[in-house]
């Protein structure tokens, strides 16, 4: 017997006493994460990034656009701790305030494109035929049309805020959730247990909500965790652009091409927007990823 | 993108949208460098100058084109081309007397047959140039009596024409082009590669979006240019022009911002020259879309509530001049130096809207009859500059209990949907001057009004209407002169906008560089006479 | 087959809904002519009509569908040039940066994937997890920027932007001294999106029965990740790579081409689209469909060829 082989019936025996001690599904899900270190780190530090963000308005030692004309780009003091911006602005605070605005883009935006994206998936995997093949083909349209020109069509209509910019980045980005979903319900479709549930009579939307779903949720969760962290980038790429969240509201794009501007001037500042979007994206994707681990129901270790 | 060809233009500025800004240097080579790189943030749309409108593109014609005439940095006209002319008595009639030095890259002499067909293609319809709207009203007739006299006949007195819109006029080799259908000239490949020019440099080569190469013209009918080969480099990004400059890439930045200034003073090999530009950048008012700025009191505290030193000190870094009129401070036969201007005093300003009964309703807003102090600040996104004074506008005006909300959109938009039409309620942008005629009635004249005109902030006085008609078809300077006098007041009395700064350019270059003289007007402004060391 | 037939109505749909798309943008290609106070409105109302902008959409649509049929790309509003000749400059620039780029992305995706996988939770996989993270988060145009600090500006090693030393002789040192900025930031922004995939892929399929029953036969490891696992776990990978390789190729890089100056598509895009450029933009989308199209294509046919228990009815 080799080491691997061993190795593999320990799991499963491990796997067997687990499921005796009518370990609870979100439990085992709970235990799998723990065992990624850095997804546990990074969710605690992700934790304080948001609560730090949640509670800007009473951490924030001045209000995010209080500006002070005598004290532009001030160096760090105590009264400023991370010192002022061109205008300045405590950026400390504004940094607190950006937060809001973009772990709320972040998450929203992923939020819509998971939802709008399972929703597609599933309908187009489950029903198959005409069906499937109209809805990807569309995935393809979306997938080609520029939506930079969304951004702009918006504009003719709407003043662009974070709101809608939101409501763009999200509708823009679900095209490869729903190729997933849809992937996993063509897999699921034959397998033995939605036979099962077939031939006891379920139908069509049971099938879809109690068997395909939940066992195709995982990468979805999965993708939607990295999808936060896009929305986030993409946020900051569209400010570098001229075509993101324009000021005075704060969001950690904006400030990050804000301060590009003065990168001469006050070196330092472009660091401070520039670690809170990869602190944040970096602990987002680490959670994603131990989330990939942890639902993976083969994975019993 | 923005229009640079005559007279006064809205400035872009914005670092991707348009391109103010540019630079050039030569080769580091150890001996006599041959080429020198300048850089710039934009590329030129084309090179044929009867069609041209970027700010590059003009760029690189003052360098392979030669006009009738040129504008000195001070505003005098200098000939070129032409060696001199005259104007007929009834100031309908301008001749120009052609050098005959002058001739085409391909030997060809440069003939005012030339001249006409250049003009002739302008005014065709069909040509779909741009000048079309600008020569169209004005100019009757070009003829050419003589192969060198060129005669321009105007429909009724002009005064701006010779200062203002006819400046730097290039022709087009009549001998080259004269065959191809006057409707393809646009997209014809002269405009891609221009190999038959008459000015100092010729052309080599067009890689869009990268690069574009002129060398010496041998044939030149001037003094040769002294730099042999001139590379016209794109390089998008301000921080990483400014980058090049350092790694010795480009060897000339046409504008330096601000903040970079004092980083680009530290590299090696580089001298840095600031100047006045010919540019101006304002808070505009709109008459017809927000009712309350009919009131003297209500424009007179905006202007009373915004710190003006406070924006050339902190957001152009004192990098610019206090404006408070449209004339330019170097034209100075129109330039009024007495006239006065807003300076800060937020304590007047809350006086003079209390005085005129506004008060602070239940939303903290000063209202009257109803009607709230509260209007959208508009300005193009991408611009940092105008970012941040439409910021610091809005927090000025909040602590006199005006509320502003600043709209920053998108440059196309913003000049199709709300400028054009007029419909906006106060935004805040430049005007680039590329002319030294300090005639401005397209912009505040009531016969200006949207959707034809320019005047997009409706505004109506008498006396600046009445006076508009004096300077425009009045020759005389010193009447001329009085009449911008005039204007000026009247708009110190009835502000149509809040005239902020005029803005100043600082350039970089490399140190061995001779002969450069920095021009509001003309970047490469006598460029045949630059050396380098 | 049927598979390609449907490409056309989906190219189709493409074009009406990017043709809207780009005609109902406000502002226009000739906003900036106003601005002169020298042209009058109706000035620009006559080259809109000049330029057929003031007929019916429809209408429009007909005139640029058939010149697409034909080929034909039409001409820049920007200066009259032939769109043509915009790409024709602008796409091997971009194929080069980008082509590059893809191909070290995959020459060091597939190792840190499949060894992150193979050895979960080890210090391999978690140096690989946190490399690969670290450049995912981090928005391109601050590194690249960054990257040009250090470089180029404390250490004058390498050009700031640009593709080539302007006219210098041709020399591939000179080409790579040019690439290194841009392909590092591309790379290590990137590399992230395929390896990770890969990882969970081979994860995934690593613990299948039929690589657990090859195991308990007595296969060799080594034969087991490279024969069995990888070609399953490569399923998934070629749809991921067919949906991002071509695109990335033809579409390019608008913020690392805007920061290191490099004339490619991407560029080209955003300039037109900032400058309503209508022409230059429906080609580009146009292409960049394509490319989309084609990369699910293959995506789906290469399905048959790694498993051929799958067929593409």
């Amino acid at each position: 017997m080799s080491a691997v082989q061993r190795e593999a019936l320990e799991a499963d025996r491990r796997a067997e006493a687990e499921l005796l001690a009518y370990e609870t599904e979100w439990q085992a899900v709970w235990r799998r994460f723990r065992r990624h270190r850095m997804a546990l780190v990074a969710a605690v530090v992700l934790s304080l990034i948001a609560l730090s963000a949640i509670f800007a308005p009473l951490i924030a030692p001045y209000p995010p656009d209080h500006l002070d004309l005598s004290a532009i780009l001030a160096s760090p003091s105590a009264a400023h701790p991370l010192g002022t911006d061109q205008l300045g602005r405590d950026v400390l605070s504004r940094l607190l305030y950006a937060g809001r605005v973009s772990l709320a883009v972040g998450v929203s935006a992923a939020f819509i494109a998971m939802v709008l994206g399972t929703l597609v998936g599933s309908i187009s995997g489950y029903l198959g035929g005409v069906t499937d093949t109209l809805l990807m083909r569309f995935v393809d349209v979306m997938l080609s049309v520029p939506t930079l020109f969304l951004i702009i069509d918006a504009e003719s209509f709407f003043q662009v805020n974070a709101v809608m910019l939101t409501a763009l980045i999200g509708f823009t980005s679900w095209m490869g959730v729903s190729r997933l979903v849809r992937g996993q319900f063509l897999a699921l479709k034959s397998r033995e247990f939605v036979e099962a549930a077939r031939a006891e009579g379920a139908r069509g939307w049971r099938i879809v909500t109690h068997h395909l779903l939940p066992n195709a949720l995982a990468p979805v969760i999965v993708n939607g965790t990295l999808s936060v962290g896009v929305a986030i980038i993409t946020e900051s790429a569209l400010s570098f652009l001229g075509f993101g969240i324009q000021p005075p509201t704060a969001s950690w794009g904006n400030m990050l091409s804000q301060f590009q501007n003065v990168i001469y001037q006050q070196p330092t500042l472009v660091l401070y927007p520039g670690i809170m979007i990869f602190l944040t994206v970096l602990c987002v994707n680490l959670i994603g990823d131990g989330l990939r681990d942890a639902l993976d129901p083969r994975l019993r270790i | 993108m923005q229009m640079l060809r005559r007279g006064a233009v809205i400035a872009a500025g914005a670092v991707l949208l348009a391109a103010p800004m540019g630079g050039a240097v030569a080769f580091a080579s150890s001996s006599a460098p041959s080429t020198l790189t300048i850089g710039n943030i934009g590329d030129a749309d084309t090179l044929d100058p009867i069609f041209s409108t970027s700010v590059p593109a003009l760029d690189i014609e003052q360098m392979i084109f030669t006009p009738l005439y040129t504008v000195s940095p001070h505003g005098r006209l200098v000939p070129e081309d032409a060696t001199h002319w005259t104007v007929s008595s009834n100031n309908l009639t301008y001749t120009f007397y052609l050098s005959k030095a002058y001739h085409w890259s391909d030997g060809q002499p440069v003939t005012a047959a030339d001249y006409v067909f250049s003009m002739d293609v302008i005014l065709n319809p069909k040509a779909n140039a741009p000048g079309y709207g600008t020569y169209q009203p004005i100019i009757k007739s070009v003829t050419a009596p003589s192969p060198y006299v060129l005669q321009v006949t105007l429909k009724s007195p002009t005064a701006p024409f010779l200062a203002g819109d006819f400046v730097n006029f290039y022709p087009i080799p009549k001998h080259i082009l004269d065959k191809v259908p006057v409707s393809k000239l646009a997209t014809n490949s002269y405009g891609n590669d221009p190999t038959v020019t008459d000015g100092p440099y010729k052309f080599v080569a067009w890689k869009h979006n990268d690069y574009i190469e002129v060398t010496a013209n041998p044939n030149y009918g001037g003094p040769p240019a002294h730099i042999q080969n001139i590379v016209y480099k794109i390089v998008p990004d301000q921080n990483t022009l400014v980058a090049e400059l350092r790694t010795g890439q480009i060897q000339f930045d046409e504008g330096v911002p601000p903040q970079d200034v004092a980083e680009v003073k530290k590299f090696a090999g580089i001298d840095l020259k600031r100047f006045t530009n010919a540019e101006y950048v304002y808070m505009g008012f709109n008459f017809k879309y927000f009712k309350p700025f009919d009131s003297l009191a209500v424009r007179q505290a905006i202007a009373y509530g915004i710190n003006r030193k406070a924006i050339v000190k902190d957001v152009v870094l004192g990098y610019g001049q206090l404006a408070n009129g449209t004339v330019l401070p170097s034209v100075k036969w129109a330039y009024d130096p007495n006239i006065k201007g807003y300076n800060y005093h937020p304590n007047r300003a809350a006086k003079l809207l209390a005085a005129h009964g506004w008060k602070v309703d239940k939303n903290g807003i000063l209202a009257k009859n109803g009607q709230e102090l509260a209007f959208t600040l508009m300005t193009n996104a991408g611009n940092q500059v105008r970012d941040e004074i439409v910021q610091i506008i809005q927090q000025e005006l909040a602590k006199l209990h005006i509320k502003v909300t600043p709209d920053i959109i998108d440059f196309s938009t913003l000049v199709t949907n709300y400028v054009n039409p007029g419909k906006f309620q106060a935004l805040v942008l430049g005007w680039q001057l590329t002319a030294p005629d300090p005639d401005v009635s397209s912009i505040f004249d009531v016969t200006q009004e949207p959707p034809a005109g320019l005047n997009v902030g409706w505004y109506n006085d008498p006396i600046v209407n009445k006076e508009d008609q004096i300077e425009i078809h009045n020759l005389n300077q010193a009447v001329r002169a009085k009449a911008f006098y005039k204007i000026q007041e009247e708009m110190y009395k009835n502000p149509p906008y809040v005239f902020l700064y005029y803005a100043q350019t600082v350039t970089a270059f490399t140190s061995n560089l001779r002969g450069y003289v920095p021009s509001p007007f003309l970047d490469f402004y006598n460029i045949q006479n630059w050396s380098l060391k | 087959m049927r598979r390609v037939l449907q490409s056309i109505p989906t190219l189709l749909i493409i074009m009406i809904a990017t043709f809207a798309l780009v005609h109902l943008a406000p502002g226009g290609p000739f906003a900036y002519l106003v601005l002169n106070p020298h042209i009058n409105r109706s000035e620009v109302l006559r080259l809109e009509a000049a330029y057929g902008l003031n007929l019916p959409l429809p209408i429009q649509f007909i005139h640029w569908f058939w010149a697409m049929v034909h080929l034909n790309f039409g001409i820049s509003f920007q200066g009259g040039q032939q769109v043509a000749t915009l790409i024709g400059a602008a796409l091997p620039n971009t194929l080069l940066l980008v082509g590059i780029s893809l191909c070290i992305i995959l020459l060091i995706s597939f190792p840190i994937g499949i060894l992150a996988a193979v050895k979960q939770y080890s210090v391999a996989d978690y140096t690989a997890t946190i490399l690969s993270f670290g450049g995912i988060s981090i928005p391109d145009f601050w590194l690249g920027l960054m990257l040009m600090i250090v470089f180029s500006i404390s250490l004058n090693w390498l050009p700031a932007g640009g593709m080539l030393t302007i006219g210098a002789p041709f020399s591939i040192w000179d080409r790579i001294r040019y690439l290194i900025l841009p392909v590092t930031t591309y790379v290590l922004v990137n590399q992230a999106y395929f390896s990770r995939y890969i990882r969970s892929s081979m994860l995934e399929v690593v613990r299948q029965d039929y690589i657990r029953t090859a195991r308990s036969k007595g296969v060799r490891e080594r034969v087991v990740i490279y024969k069995h696992a990888l070609r399953n776990a490569m399923i998934p990978v070629a749809t991921i790579f067919g949906l991002t390789i071509l695109p990335s190729l033809v579409g390019g890089a608008v913020i690392l081409e805007t920061v290191f100056a490099w004339p490619g598509m991407g560029r080209l895009y955003y300039q037109s689209a900032v400058s309503r450029d209508y022409p230059t933009i429906l080609a580009i989308t146009l292409i960049a469909a394509f490319a989309v199209i084609l990369g699910n294509l293959l995506a789906d046919l290469s399905y048959g060829l790694l498993d051929p228990r799958v067929q593409y009815d």
